[in-house]
Formats: C-alpha cells, structure tokens, sequence
C-alpha cells in the first residue's frame, strides 16, 4: 500500500472508466499530476474471454466479470437483484448492469456511440418537456470530435447519410460493412415504410487502428470483445498510466472531505479491500464513478457540514434517475431468411423517432435492428414446438435464420420522484450501503414506448411475422442518467455547464449523471466529451494557478 | 587477410559486440553520419539551374525504392527520409540522419561526388566514415547511372525536411569513426556493376536488385568473425534484432527450395503467400516499403535470381519447415467454472491460445477463410526450427500495408493494449503453438522470452 505522503496529486479522479482514464491522460499528458482511485481490480481481457467461453449463458453480460466483495456490482438484471434493489411501479425496468474495476462498464458495451442531436439540450426550450441542459450542442462539438478520435469511431458519411449532429470533421473510420441481415432489413423499410436506417457510428475499428485490429464480426461485443477492435475503458487507462498517471486499483472511496467553509473539496478517503482507510488530497477532484456510484458515494458522504451529502444544497444528488427504457420483441419473419449474428451486434437503426414536433407530448425514440446470433431462442422454440430429431435441427436452422429482433430506446425525463437513496437494509462488505433506486416510468416515455410498439407491430405485419415474444414490461437499457443533473440553477441542480458542482468550487463529476435529459443515443460518447471538457477546464486552471 | 590487420582490427573493437550488434542489424540501422557540422570547410553547393528530367528522377526514385532508404532513415510518424529512427545497441542509440535535400539539416550540400562516396564507400562530406549498419558495402555494387539517378532525385524530388535528428552517440570504442576505417580494410567493397542495369538480363538484373540494392545479404547472410557476410553462407540465415532472417538458399529443407518463382513474386509484393509464410519486423517493412512497389519483372528477376542461390543446409531444421501440421481438433478445455475479476493467475498454454489466438487463428489453427489472419500451420514462421520469429510476432505484432491490403496483428507485449502477457505465458504459449501446428516444443524459457522482450522497438 501506498505511503500516506505519496497519496497527493493536482488532480483527483474516482473512478476509472472511460470518463476517469480519459481524464487522467489529457492531464498526464499536459504535465498534470494525476490519480485515478478505481474500486475494482486491475484485470485483462483474456481472464473474460476464458470466462465467456466458459459461460453457460453466452448473453449475460454480466456473466464472465464475477465481480469482488469489497467493489459488487449487479450479477444480473434480475429483480429482485442481489446488488441493486429497485423499487417503485417500474422497477423492472430499472434494473440496470455495469462493472465496478478499471476500464468500467465499457468492458461490454456494443460500442454505439452516437451524438446527441442539437434539440436533445434544448427539450424544454424547444419542447417545453423536461429540462435543458447548461450547455449547447456547439459547446460540446469539439470535445465529440476528440472523444471519437480517442475512441475510433467509425460511422457514415454525412454526405449519404446526415445523422442529425453537425460535424465539422468527418468521423475517425468510415462505416461498418452492412451485414446480410441489416441490408435485408434496410431493403425492407426502404420499400416498404416511409422510415430510413442509418449506420449506427461505432467505437470500432473498421481498419487497424490506435494499435488495435479491425473488428471481425464475432458478434459478441456483449459481454466481450475478445480481440480488442471495439474501444473499451483500459485502452485511455494504459495510455494515461504511459503518460505518468498514477491509478490505484481496489481504492474505495467512501468519504469526500471539505475545508471548514465546505467550499472546496480537501481530500477522499478510500477503503482498501481490507477496510484500512487511506486519504488523498488534491486540488481539483473529479468524481467519475458512474451514474449509479457517482451519486451513492455523495450521499455516504454525508457528514455534519452537508447532513444530505455532498454538493447536495439542492436536494437533487439522487434524483431525476433516467434510462432509454424501451421496448422488446422477437419474431419469426415469415419473408427470406436474414441470417442474422454476422458482424457486431449493433450496427442500423430506424432514426426517424429521434426528434420532432411531437416531443412536446411524447418522448423520442430509436430503433435497433439488433444482428445477434438467434440459435439460442431459435432452439428453445423449435423445442417448445415439440420438434425431435432430424426435424429439430431444421427448425432450428429455418428459425435461426429467420428470427428478428427488435428493441427501442426511448427517451427519458427528469422527474425528482424517481430517486436513488441508501439501502437500509442492505451492505457490502466493507459495510457500505447497496443503492437502491425507486423508478416509475414517466407518462411522457409511456407514450413514447406506446409508439414503439405500434411500429413495431407494423413492422412485425410487414416481414409476415410469427411467434412474437414481446419482452414483458418495459426493458433497461443500462443507460442510467441524471443522478446529479446539470442545470443553471443552484436550487434545482447539482452541477453547472462544465460539470463543476455548484457547493464546491473543485469538485467536478464527469459521468452521465450530470445530463439533463437522456435523448435516445447510447450515452457514452456523451459522457466521453463532457469528460475530456472537463480535462480542458482543469487544464485551464491548473495553468493559471 | 595478414594478421596484423585482424590484430589490429580486435584491439579497437575490444568488446566486439558494439559492431557485432551494428552489423548485424543493418537493415532497421542506418547512416548514423551526421548533416555536416557548421564549422565544416565551405564546399561547392550542389546546384543546379534546371531540373533533371523526369525519366532520370523516376528512376533514381525508383532505385531508392528498391534500396528502401526510406526505412531506415525515415522515423516512426516522422517525415520521409528526414531520419531520427533510434536503434538501441548495447553501445548505445544509432540514428539515422536525414538525407532530405535541406542544406542545413539534410545533404543538400552534397555534390554528386559526395553523395557517390557515402553511398558506395561510406564516407561522408566532412571526410569520416560511416558506421556500416548504412549498408554501402551493398551500395558499392551499384552502376554510376544508378548513383547518379538516385543523387538527381534526392535532390530534386525530395522534400527539404529542415530538422536535424539526434547525433548518434555510442560508447567507445564504436564511437570512434576510426574504427570504421579499419573495418573497411576487411570488409572493402565490390566492384560496381557496370553499363545500363535496366536493359540487364532476367538474372543479372535479378542478382543487381538482390545485391547492390535490396542488400538481401545484409539481414539474411550470417557473418564471420570479423563481421562481414560469409561468402560461403549465402543467404543461409542470420540473427536480427531478436528477429531472425531465414535461410533463402535454395535448400528444399532449410531454405525455400519449394517455393515457386511466382510463390515469392507474391510473398515479395504483398508480404503473404497462404500456406507458405507471412512478412512481419523488418522483413514486413521491407515488403511494404520497397519490395511491394517494384515492378513484376523486377520482382519475378529478384525471384528467380534468389532460388537458384545454391542451397546451404542448417541442421536444425529437420523438414520444410512451411511443410508442418495441419487443421486439428483441440480437446475441450472448458470447464465450466468462471474466474472471480481479479484472478490473474498465468494460465497455460492452450488456454492463452485458446483466450488470445484462437478468435482469428481458429480453434484448429485454420486461420480465417480469407488467410487475412494467416493459419498456423503450413507456415514457415511456426515450423522453423528457430522460434525467434514467433516469440517476436506475439510480442510486437504485424503492421504490414502491401499489396492494397493493412495486415495487421496486435502485439502482446507490456505496452499492448489488447492484452500483455507475461514472459512465462508467452513461452508457453509459443511451445504450445509450435508443437501443435509446427516442428515440435523448442522448450523456449521465460529468459529467452524476456531478452527478446528487450529488443523490440522503443516507443517514440
């Protein structure tokens, strides 16, 4: 363990996911002193990759990171979970998942990495519906751009195809090849709808790149990509300990301590897996913990000065939970088989319900034609069916071969009820609370989700469809959102437009729980660019300091 | 050779290892002669009013092609023919100067004299001698047409780059220029050729490119104890940076006696031949910066002028090695059981293989269907007696863009991002490949791997 004297930095990072690790390379870079305390442990990719292929349930993303006792996260999306307890009428559908060790959550996500549209920071201006955001869209351009150069994002030609978020320089890597699959279903609602699908940008490599080779479509992006085309977390935390960032792995944090006026933040204290306690001081901190830590860490941190938690005058740190909670089905399409599970998992999608006049009563929405290998659910039908033999394997291979799979995300909105709070009840092992969120749907993604599934059945309609099986409910997106949402406000909001909080004047958060309306894109690039804006404010200051 | 010479030649390269190591490297080495120091005599500057005409430029563009300068004396991201790229020795970094026409930074002062010296004779302007990793000895065999078409074009159709690189900085006694003098005395030089090389016939032309500018023998020829290339061993195989340039003579077990003229016009072109072999290191470069852009008849006259060299036998290889394995079904290693996240123990051979390798290379070694990632067995790299290549690939990866194609493999040393692996696991997993899809377990060791490890290319 570190001695107590090296444990001081300029800057201060918890948390080392892609918005931490970011962060600390720009400023490693620039000559910054920098440490990153991560809860998790160090780990590789080869150590998931034996797990996957060890794996029962090959689609779990969970499944291969058995997480450790002194850093859980959910094993799970099941409800009632071991890790966190959702509440409320839709607490199903929040049931979200996401990896608590260095390089985060990104270790399995399907690398999507979509812009927000102009409107998305604007929703009340435009809209008159849920917040707006302490930023423009022109704001956070720039840092898009950085934040798809740092990644390796490939996506479309703005020429052929304009995905609604102005660019000035085209993306890193031009877009994925069309699998089979997508360029049925693209022929499809081309002919047949009104509607259009677009590329998907993704954060992989459509040629060698930043190291890394091109993605070969093992369509298993979810839960691991096993050869490193698709970006992950680890990548920035190698590049940012290259530069001289320092990152401390199995780090706790459980305390954020202030001077006495509680102005500015003086130091954390972690717990290391044995519960010694250890403090760091610094002159800028950072909380980048995710959506879900970020907020559970200021709440335990409550103390005498701020009873409610940290940077809490406003009573929101915890509130205004969102998600993309959407909409799922399969079916079997009764047209030509689409052979889906070629390429990576997300690639097209309908963007015609991203924005429109209607998002003054309705929440916007997108639509993923999801390309994963479909043996599974194509065997237990075929099964269910009461096939055997010879005749088994057939169905099995026509079903595979034929089934769609369709979900949405539709857009959330800030609504202070839907809360995370402290577990009662529950503790790890280091005697931190679990966290606990309370969820119910708001009405405006309700009809939004309503919308969803009229197309889909139109859809289902179209493809001479069968055998639906609707996901019941609502289905999580594991896209959580605005546990200490931006706004100008001090009263209502818990950061500014550049991430810092408003109680304490060097603590910044940098994760999606600052946003202030969740749109319909995957939330990572987002987080990614107000991330590395956050590494330009600090830069900024620490030179003038 | 009298044996003063050689007595001589001893006592100032007392430890021997700095030229071993220089000499044994120059195809990734250089010219580590600096641009001319300011206080050097003013000379007559290169000048001239008109341009040379196009077709002298395009061909002493082309005869650099096929010198490939630009690999040495070009850095990683740096402006061609600027220089800077840094080789570590054990005598300390060699770096490559720049040869743009800049007349500050570069060699636009040289005349053509001068420029004919450094290239046929390694000396430079100011009068001292190159150390020999600039492979002149090669050069020397070059035609006064081609010096002096390669000399229009450095001058007329490169770029000025006015940086000056880092000056090369070796310990004694390699830091002493004088030391190259002598070797000179032993190593000396050829004969140039003579006449048009471009109207030569199909052999002539073909020993032309091998010799006097693609110096094949530079890496692939072993040397003699006094560090030139064994005339007797030709082509036989050497040791490069960790690397190790395989035997091309024309033995059917050692060397490439079973590949066919086209086999190596492709292998040369486009760095791949499926079910033969791959170009990765300093063979890759190679490949994608000189042998890839010569014309098919250039290429098919270097081919046909390599497997006629005679064949030279290495007893340890004990068959083809392009000829070992086949497609295999592997046990099932599944266990069932799931690790806990920070459970990094050192797994065992054919579960690094089966984590890191098998997602391209197949479970049975097949490759992809494409060959993009190439099968592990019928391939030379993993049949070789010699396992140096292997261990060298798993560490450092290919990067390799010929033949309209960016071969591309991730390295899985310490500064890998997709994943490190460490000296044991590599060992164990380079045993395992080759006793599964090559020649057998080479028993290579952790040490082994470690010392590899070290030669890899420093990051800029």
């Amino acid at each position: 363990m570190p001695s107590e004297q090296d444990l001081s930095a300029d800057v201060v990072i918890v948390g080392s996911g892609v918005a931490g690790s970011s962060i600390a390379n720009e400023l490693a870079r620039a000559g910054i002193s920098v440490i990153v305390l991560e809860a998790g442990p160090r780990v590789d990719r080869q150590h998931f990759v034996d797990n996957f292929r060890n794996l029962e349930n090959k689609p779990s993303y969970q499944g291969p990171f058995p997480c450790v006792p002194w850093a859980e996260h959910p094993p799970n999306q099941i409800t009632p979970n071991k890790y966190l307890h959702t509440t409320g009428p839709d607490a199903e559908a929040y049931q979200q998942v996401y990896l608590r060790m260095m390089g985060g959550t990104t270790w399995h996500w399907a690398g999507c990495a979509w812009r927000y549209l102009p409107s998305d920071f604007e929703l009340k201006t435009r809209y008159g519906q849920g917040r707006d955001w302490a930023l423009k869209y022109d704001d956070l351009e720039p840092f898009y751009y950085q934040a798809e150069v740092m990644m390796g994002v490939c996506g479309p030609d703005p020429a052929v195809e304009d995905l609604g978020s102005p660019r000035r320089q085209p993306y890193p890597m031009e877009a994925l090849p069309i699998s089979y699959a997508a360029e049925q279903f693209r022929n499809l609602i081309r002919e047949k709808t009104p509607y259009r699908v677009v590329h998907e940008p993704q954060a992989r490599n459509t040629r060698p790149y930043d190291n890394r080779p091109t993605c070969e479509g093992h369509n298993n992006c979810m839960p691991i990509c096993p050869i490193g085309a698709m970006y992950n977390g680890s990548y920035s935390v190698y590049h940012a300990e290259a530069a001289g960032a320092k990152f401390v792995p199995n780090a706790v944090v459980y305390r954020i301590e202030r001077d006495s006026a509680n102005k500015r933040v003086t130091a954390v204290h972690y717990y290391d897996p044995d519960k010694g306690s250890h403090r760091v001081t610094g002159k800028y901190f950072v909380i980048a913990a995710h959506c879900i830590e970020t907020a559970k860490l200021m709440l335990f941190s409550a103390d005498e000065q701020s009873p409610d938690g940290i940077a809490n005058s406003s009573g929101h740190v915890g509130r205004n939970m969102m998600d993309h909670t959407g909409v799922q089905v399969t079916f079997i399409s009764g047209d030509k088989a689409l052979w889906p599970g070629r390429g990576p998992l997300e690639t097209n999608v309908i963007d015609n319900f991203r924005d429109g006049d209607w998002r003054n009563e309705r929440g916007a929405y997108l639509v993923h034609m999801v390309d994963d290998n479909q043996v599974d659910l194509a065997t237990a039908l075929a099964i269910s069916k009461g096939y055997v033999g010879r005749e088994l394997e057939e169905q099995i291979r026509y079903l595979a071969s034929h089934t769609v799979r369709l979900f949405s995300h539709n857009e959330g909105l800030a609504d202070p009820d839907n809360r995370l709070t402290l577990s009662a009840t529950y503790k790890d092992a280091l005697g931190i609370p679990h966290p606990e969120v309370y969820y119910k749907l708001p009405e405006y993604t309700v009809k939004s989700c309503d919308h969803t599934r009229g197309l889909f059945k139109d859809l289902i309609g179209l493809m001479h469809g069968t055998d639906e099986q609707w996901t019941p409910g609502y289905f999580p997106q594991d896209h959580p959102a605005g546990s200490t949402i931006m706004g100008t406000d001090p009263k209502d909001s818990v950061v500014d437009g550049f991430c810092r909080t408003h109680d304490h004047e060097n603590l910044f958060i940098a994760s999606s729980s600052v946003f202030s309306s969740v749109g319909t894109g995957n939330i990572t690039l987002t987080v990614a660019a107000l991330a590395l804006r956050v590494a330009d404010t600090l830069k900024k200051e620490l030179a003038h300091a | 050779m009298p044996d003063v010479t050689r007595k001589i030649l001893w006592s100032v390269l007392a430890t021997g290892t700095a030229l071993a190591s220089l000499s044994a490297t120059p195809a990734r080495a250089d010219d580590p002669a600096v641009a001319a120091p300011p206080a050097a005599p003013a000379a007559p500057v290169a000048e001239s009013t008109t341009p040379p005409p196009a077709d002298l430029l395009a061909r002493g563009e082309y005869i650099a092609t096929a010198g490939d300068c630009v690999a040495c004396h070009t850095a990683p991201g740096g402006k061609p023919f600027a220089g800077g790229l840094r080789i570590t020795t054990p005598m300390g970094d060699v770096v490559s100067t720049n040869i743009t026409p800049d007349p500050d930074h570069g060699i636009g002062k040289y005349t053509e004299e001068d420029f004919e010296k450094a290239v046929r004779h390694g000396i430079r302007r100011d009068g001292s001698r190159l150390y020999p990793a600039m492979p002149y000895v090669s050069y020397s065999g070059m035609t006064d047409d081609d010096v002096k078409a390669m000399y229009a074009w450095f001058m007329h159709g490169v770029k000025p780059v006015a940086v000056t690189p880092p000056v090369t900085e070796l310990n004694f006694p390699a830091n002493l220029r004088i030391t190259m003098a002598v070797w000179n005395m032993v190593a000396g030089s050829v004969e140039p050729e003579t006449g048009d090389s471009a109207t030569y016939d199909k052999m002539r032309r073909g020993r032309y490119l091998a010799n006097a500018l693609a110096h094949c023998g530079t890496c692939h020829t072993p040397r003699n104890m006094m560090l030139s290339e064994k005339e007797d061993s030709y082509l036989a195989g050497a040791p490069l940076l960790g690397w190790y340039a395989p035997n091309i003579t024309s033995s059917k077990t050692s060397g490439i006696g079973n590949w066919s003229e086209d086999d190596l016009v492709t292998y040369l072109r486009t760095g791949h031949v499926a079910g033969l072999s791959q170009a990765a290191g300093p063979m890759g470069e190679a490949v994608e910066h000189s042998t890839s852009r010569l014309t098919d008849d250039d290429l098919h006259a270097l081919a046909a002028y390599i497997l006629q060299v005679p064949a030279k036998e290495d007893e340890a290889e004990h068959g083809p090695r392009e000829r070992f394995g086949q497609a295999i079904d592997t046990p099932d290693i599944r266990s069932g059981e799931l690790t806990r996240i920070d459970k990094l123990d050192e797994m065992t051979g054919p579960h690094i293989y089966d984590a890191n390798c098998a997602a391209c290379h197949g479970d049975n070694g097949a490759g992809t269907s494409d060959h993009y990632a190439p099968s592990l067995f019928h391939n030379s790299v993993v049949g070789s007696a010699h396992p140096d290549d292997l261990i060298m690939t798993v560490l450092n990866g290919v990067d390799r863009t010929a033949g309209g194609l960016h071969a591309f493999m991730p390295g899985f040393d310490h500064g890998s991002d997709v994943q490190r692996l460490s000296n044991t696991e590599i060992a164990a997993l380079v045993n395992y490949v080759t006793a599964t899809f090559g020649s057998g377990d080479h028993g290579v060791t952790a040490d082994q791997v470690e010392k590899m490890r070290k030669q890899l290319p420093k990051t800029p």
